[in-house]
């Protein structure tokens, strides 16, 4: 795992849950194109990614691996109004975000605590373990000021002696016990890999949640 | 390798039409994953944005989430789009609210 921060002349600004396709042209005018959702704020001064390394990826090897700073990269974006959530779209808000699948989110929650919202933002975050759980201490940070934003982690395959949280992987009676009731209306918005993204979909709609408010955002191992 | 693991595969590794964002951002005007597309084959209305894509392809193939037809095809190579569009019978495009820009005269004609 990778964060980059680019300096993008030009950059108009992007909504929080949008993300850049990057381009890779080889020597030989080979081509390779990748989606990668934004992790800073909006207001942030610069642009970071954040890549996951696939080991047989075409493009995240060289962004995790080869790129140095100096080094130049084809964006295009900021793209699409769809999976983006700002104060304006209103609340509360239920983020689950599975391994990488956080980047987006932190955007989101960058961007409601630099606006000050008082929207309630709660985050379920699934992570192998302990250690692969990304921005920890920032979510941590976000939380402990306790203006109605707050973080729920579940490791799905160690923990760590006395883990005071829940383990295994997100289902139906996880959602359950963290998820706003159907009733609050709460828009939903579920980013990580494709198999995650539909199992946790599937769990929201079986607990009540109109599928209108569950927003998807797969990310394949194509990387 | 048997069918059933292809099918599995082949499951795991598609995406949100979201992620057309970017191809049809050099071609459209509007953002178009905010639209809706009427499926051919089903007549499942949904947002652009929730079709299932499959990038595998030399293109990108996007299906039906209901009823998994192909509604759409994208193929490009350096200089030129192909487009088929021939599985989605209808695309209803919400237009942006754009604030108009002030023109103001400063020059008599």
């Amino acid at each position: 795992m990778r964060s980059l921060v680019l300096r993008v002349p030009g950059w108009p600004g992007h909504l929080p849950g949008q993300h850049v396709d990057v381009r890779l042209t080889a020597p030989d005018g080979y081509q390779a194109q990748r989606s990668f959702s934004v992790a800073s704020a909006p207001q942030d001064e610069h642009v970071m990614l954040t890549v996951e390394r696939l080991d047989d990826g075409e493009v995240s090897p060289y962004l995790t691996e080869v790129l140095r700073p100096g080094d130049r990269l084809e964006l295009r974006g900021p793209l699409t109004e769809w999976f983006v959530w700002e104060p304006s779209l209103g609340g509360p808000v239920f983020l689950v975000a599975g391994g990488s699948g956080i980047v987006p989110f932190m955007a989101m929650a960058r961007t409601r605590a630099a606006r000050r919202s008082p929207l309630p933002m709660r985050l379920l975050y699934s992570a192998r373990s302990e250690d692969a759980i990304i921005y920890r201490s920032e979510l941590d940070r976000l939380a402990a000021k306790g203006d109605g934003f707050d973080v729920v982690y579940t490791l799905t395959r160690t923990a760590p002696e006395g883990w005071p949280g829940p383990r295994g992987r997100v289902d139906e009676q996880l959602l359950a016990a963290i998820a706003w009731p159907p009733e609050a209306t709460a828009q939903a918005f579920v980013c990580g890999p494709t198999a995650f993204v539909e199992a946790v979909a599937s769990g929201l709609v079986a607990i009540g949640y109109e599928p209108p408010r569950i927003k998807t955002e797969r990310f394949g191992p194509s990387g | 390798m048997t069918i059933k693991d292809e099918t599995m595969r082949d499951t795991d590794m598609r995406l949100d039409g979201n992620v057309l964002g970017g191809v049809f951002s050099e071609l459209f005007v509007e953002d178009m994953t905010r639209s809706r597309t009427t499926c051919a084959a089903c007549g499942y209305a949904g947002p652009l944005a929730e079709l299932h894509v499959y990038p595998q392809a030399p293109g990108m193939v996007a299906r039906c989430p209901a009823c998994s037809s192909v509604q759409l095809r994208v193929v490009a190579d350096h200089r030129r789009w192909w487009l088929d569009f021939s599985g989605t019978r209808c695309i209803e495009v919400t237009l942006a609210a754009t604030t108009p820009s002030a023109g103001e005269v400063i020059q008599e004609p």
